[in-house]
């Protein structure tokens, strides 16, 4: 444990999420209208008329009351989101946004934990694989495919694979739904049923994800092994298993590691639009029926979380990239 | 110095050039560069060859409406049992009259058999759609034989008054005139909802009266309705109110061997109100004028118009008497009865006027005073008129149909009229009835005697008027008048038509539901549809076509800009760095870690709202951060070395060292992010596109794939619609990767082939 570098990475971290923060109110403040305008209307549509302190207090638990950008709305913004104090969603009257971000929450997480796991115990093994297929012919057909396979983007394949797997042939489910206990209080029963109706949109992310990590891991591997300390150790007659393995290898899965860390936006990306077009019920169709249907407090909580979850795992696996990598200084 | 420098200057592009040669080469020794090279150069040739592959450039390479916007057909049933038994039987055009939505889960049909059926068109299981059963049986004897009837809604006042609730809701009266050669009796009964629309209606005598001699045209009332938008107002609501105000009237001319006589009864109390001897010869047809224009009995303005060869003539109502008669001469075609706008039938206006045909000219005649004025004169011998309802004054618009050509007559602000020629569909056959008037879709539906239907859209601004088509299956040799009624299922707008082969015929008024026209299909007008239709008529071989130069466009201009942000970022962190720097870096990753893909779904609103611009820079200034990230490194790296150190030394600003010694060492990675940025682009535009967050109204490949989104299971029927743009869109995406991997060749000496 290296405790500047700890101390820096939560600097670091800090000073992300304060400017992750400043981007969402930017961001949801450009969008046309005010949601705030918008809830009195309804209100006054629905009941009696509302008196102006009515709609004073509504404004000022919206952090709408003097227009959408000033300093007392961005103070109740801040102290809204780091309170989880989301309030009320726009579009099914008395369900609170908490509650639904913590339904949708566990779903998106099975979802992106496993597959960066997985696809990474995928690839890096993929990646040694091929790099010893260097100079014979099977490589390049593998490349390309690992290079096509990594280049479609996600939905194309997501549409691809539910058509083939789930229309035509049937074999796997077309609305991928469990019960929110099958996820966290997984049993030997239930795990099989988890597993069936998580296939397609998992699989889809591990294509794509793990042909990456193989791509990066390859890369590596063939510049680790054109590098004078393999040569030594070649002239030393170490057998060429321990070499890639245990020489080449090690060295080698550091830029995986780095390219796990940058490419957790594009997986979280993935799993937004994966979970949309496979219905699985995540943040992504959370967000974006929230956006569809203008409401303003649940998308604007459904994008701060998952931006958050992804500034605290990048600097989780940065904070672990920099602890494995000694060259990386502080 | 200063000699030097410009000698350099001059000297400086051809080094460019050379450098940029000798890295072309490396490039192309790279197999993935060389590959991913001639996909691009292939996809750029396409797009430069799409005008010409492409068949309809005059309609913006959307396939002629009148082509694939086929309407759903929702019901086609042959009435085997009507006709069962008779094979001269004759089944008259549907009827049923708007009177509220649950009303119409019925059409009426009547036979010259004498039976009255009723055509379901509910969702119970007596009015399903497609059941239909007989609900009066007119028991003919010898002779007899029933004609057309008229159905007329005069909703039960008493009923209507305690809440539209109870038996007998929804009734209607229909006239069934039954003839015997000689002469004829018309039978009056009710036909009613016991509950509204979950049983079959019941059919109920009520009065009837004879005539002497044949029957002339139709019957017609003074309460016949009509489907304008006057919702409120039910035509002859007020004359069954108790027994103070008597009952609507019914009008029919005989003609026997003495002469034409005009038959006026009154239902309620049944009493013959009159029969009156015409004075002019051979009538045609007969029409009424002024259903609404007062609630009491009939008013002093109201009008029968009873047409012969020669002449139009107006008589009243009340007693009778001829007001006035206009001589048409020869030219009139009395087989196109005189129309009248239906709004004219709600109020008294002065210059209320029917429309009719004199030849090759439409002419009008004011139904108060009987005074014509020639409308247009149109060159061609017509055989069909309709005019819409004229909702303020004039009709919007008068549509006459020739053999060839449908001609469209709109009177402009001034009064002048204005016509407009659009060609029929060939083989179409003759339009010579009056169209109805959907007030859903504002058209006016056609139908000719060939079976063809052409639903004319008057507030379209295309070029092509026809917003939709439909033909008859099988193909009719005479149709019936095309009925339009509201379904009560489903609550659209629909047409029923009756045709001499048997069969009746129910489409959707609205071309929602169109059918997709499958592949290589060869259309009515002479186009081919190489990838069939969408089902919004859309050609998909040309949207597919177009769409090449739509994402090149795209994936350009986002490249550039992405490059361009990234480039100024990474030049002002790897260069100049400082505190302001470490801001901006961190700036930059944190808009890196916020998931893409969230922003643009969060943005999109502001993209719908707004054009193309808007979604090229949300989309640049949201994908920037990677290439950035990429690029600081390298400028850090180049300006840490020795030459740059060099140059500071000499005194050369920050600009020039940025253009000179940086600019060309980071050129050819400037050209891989590019690159991967381009693909990035598309990627993104495409991925919004296909969750339909992006304005479609452009062809794109994103917005095609967009379908299979909508409507798997449409998409699963027609894998033509989506496989091409998928195809194409992942080969352009991974040939600007395999472009990307040709350029890192070039940036990374050591993944050369050995």
């Amino acid at each position: 444990m290296n405790i500047y570098l700890l101390t820096r990475k939560i600097i670091q971290a800090f000073a992300l999420v304060v400017i992750m923060t400043l981007i969402i109110f930017v961001v949801f403040r450009l969008m046309p209208g005010n949601p705030g305008l918008l809830l009195l209307k309804s209100a006054n549509k629905s009941g009696t008329p509302l008196t102006a302190k009515q709609k004073e207090a509504i404004l000022s638990t919206m952090g709408l009351q003097n227009g959408k950008f000033s300093l007392i709305d961005f103070q109740t913004y801040i102290y809204q989101m780091f309170t989880f104090h989301w309030g009320k969603d726009f579009n099914s009257p008395g369900q609170y946004v908490y509650n639904e971000i913590a339904n949708a929450l566990p779903y998106t997480l099975v979802l992106i934990v496993s597959s960066a796991l997985i696809s990474f115990a995928i690839g890096i093994p993929l990646g040694i694989w091929v790099s010893k297929k260097r100079g014979k012919k099977s490589e390049g057909i593998i490349l390309t495919t690992s290079l096509i396979l990594n280049s479609i983007p996600y939905f194309i394949l997501g549409v691809i694979m539910f058509l083939y797997l789930a229309v035509y042939s049937s074999v796997l489910p077309i609305k991928a739904c469990v019960p929110l206990n099958y996820i966290t209080n997984p049993t030997l029963s239930t795990f099989p049923i988890l597993l069936y109706h998580i296939a397609l949109p998992f699989s889809t992310l591990l294509i794509i994800e793990s042909m990456g990590h193989m791509i990066t891991m390859r890369a590596a591997m063939v510049s680790t092994l054109g590098e004078d300390h393999i040569n030594t150790a070649r002239a030393k007659g170490v057998p060429e298993k321990s070499i890639l393995r245990k020489h080449a290898a090690r060295i080698a899965v550091i830029p995986v590691t780095t390219r796990l860390a940058l490419q957790l936006s594009f997986l979280i990306s993935g799993s937004l639009i994966v979970a949309i077009i496979f219905n699985w019920p995540g943040m992504g169709p959370l967000l974006y029926h929230a956006v569809l249907n203008e409401d303003y407090p649940l998308s604007e909580a459904s994008t701060f979380i998952i931006s958050l979850l992804t500034i605290l795992a990048y600097s989780m696996i940065d904070y672990i990239h920099a602890w494995l990598d000694p060259r990386i200084k502080v | 110095m200063e000699k030097e420098k410009r000698k350099g200057g001059n000297y400086q592009p051809s080094v460019y050039w050379r450098r940029l040669y000798r890295q072309f080469k490396v490039f192309y020794k790279s197999s993935y560069g060389k590959v991913g090279f001639y996909i691009l150069l292939a996809f750029a040739v396409i797009t430069l060859v799409t005008p010409f592959v492409v068949e309809h450039p005059n309609y913006a390479y959307v396939a002629p409406e009148v082509d694939t916007h086929i309407a759903s057909e929702l019901k086609q049933t042959h009435l085997s049992k009507i006709v069962n038994g008779s094979s001269n039987a004759v089944i008259y055009a549907p009827m049923s009259t708007t009177v509220q939505n649950q009303g119409t889960s019925a059409i009426y049909l009547g036979s010259s058999n004498g039976n009255l059926y009723c055509y379901g068109l509910g969702t119970s299981k007596e009015t399903r759609l497609g059941n239909y059963s007989e609900i009066y049986n007119a028991h003919l004897q010898g002779k007899e034989k029933m004609l057309a009837p008229t159905m007329f809604s005069l909703i039960n006042c008493n009923l209507l008054s305690i809440g539209l609730s109870g038996t007998n809701l929804f009734e209607r009266f229909v006239a069934l005139p039954i003839s015997n050669g000689t002469s004829g009796r018309v039978q009056i009964g009710t036909t009613s909802f016991v509950t509204a629309g979950l049983s079959k209606p019941v059919y109920k005598n009520f009065t009837s009266f004879t005539y002497n001699g044949t029957l002339v045209g139709n019957i017609t009332s003074n309460s016949k309705s009509f489907s304008g938008t006057v919702s409120t107002s039910i035509p002859s609501f007020y004359y069954k109110n108790a027994g103070s105000s008597p009952s609507g009237q019914i009008y029919l001319i005989s003609n026997n061997s003495t002469g034409n006589y005009l038959y006026r009864y009154q239902i309620s109390p049944n009493s013959m109100l009159g029969i009156n001897k015409l004075g002019i010869k051979n009538p045609k047809g007969m029409e009424y004028y002024g259903t609404e224009f007062s609630p009491k009995m009939v008013d002093a303005n109201a009008r029968i118009l009873i047409w012969n060869n020669t002449s139009i003539n107006a008589y009243s109502p009340v007693n009778g008497s001829l007001v006035w008669s206009l001589n048409t001469g020869n030219s009139f075609d009395k087989n196109v009865a005189p129309v009248i706008p239906s709004f004219y039938q709600v109020q008294y206006l002065s210059n209320n006027s029917a429309y009719y045909l004199a030849g090759s000219a439409v002419d009008k005649v004011n139904l108060n005073t009987g005074v014509n004025e020639t409308v247009g004169k149109l060159g061609a011998s017509l055989v069909g008129l309709s005019v819409t309802p004229g909702h303020s004054g004039l009709p919007s618009a008068i549509i006459a149909t020739s053999p060839l050509n449908s001609y469209m007559l709109t009177y402009n602000l001034s009064g002048a009229i204005k016509s407009r020629i659009t060609p029929l569909p060939i083989n179409s056959g003759l339009f010579t009835k009056s169209a109805t008037y959907d007030q859903v879709a504002d058209s006016l539906i056609l139908v000719s005697n060939k079976g063809s239907i052409i639903s004319f859209g008057l507030n379209s601004g295309s070029s092509y008027p026809y917003t939709w088509s439909a033909g008859l299956s099988p193909v009719p040799t005479n149709t019936s008048n095309v009925l339009y009624f509201t379904d009560a299922a489903t609550g659209i707008g629909a047409i029923a038509i009756t045709a001499n082969n048997n069969y009746l015929y129910i489409y959707n008024s609205t071309a929602k539901g169109c059918t997709p026209v499958p592949p290589m299909a060869k259309l009515p007008s002479g186009s081919n549809l190489l990838l069939g239709s969408t089902q919004y008529g859309s050609d998909v071989w040309a949207r597919f076509m177009e769409s090449f130069g739509n994402d090149w466009i795209f994936g350009i201009t986002i490249g550039f800009f992405t490059i361009l942000i990234s480039l100024a970022v990474a030049m002002y962190v790897g260069y100049k760095g400082g505190f302001g720097g470490e801001a901006v870096e961190t700036l930059s990753l944190a808009l890196f870690l916020v998931p893409a893909l969230a922003l643009l779904i969060a943005l999109s609103s502001v993209i719908n709202s707004a054009n193309f611009i808007t979604l090229i820079l949300i989309v640049s200034l949201t994908g920037w951060p990677f290439a950035a990230f990429t690029l600081i490194g390298v400028v850090r790296g180049v300006s840490a070395r020795s030459f740059v150190e060099a140059s500071r030394l000499f005194g050369s600003k920050g600009g020039s060292i940025m253009r000179r010694h940086i600019m060309p060492n980071i050129g050819p990675l400037l050209l891989y992010l590019l690159a991967l940025s381009v693909g990035g682009g598309i990627g993104a535009v495409s991925g919004l596109e296909f969750l339909g967050l992006a304005p479609l109204s452009t062809a794109t490949w994103g917005g095609m794939l967009n379908a299979a989104y909508t409507d798997y299971f449409v998409v699963i029927t027609q894998p033509q619609w989506i496989l091409p743009p998928a195809i194409a869109l992942t080969m352009f995406i991974f040939s600007l990767i395999f472009v990307s991997r040709g350029m890192d060749e070039v940036v990374n000496p050591r993944l050369r082939r050995r």
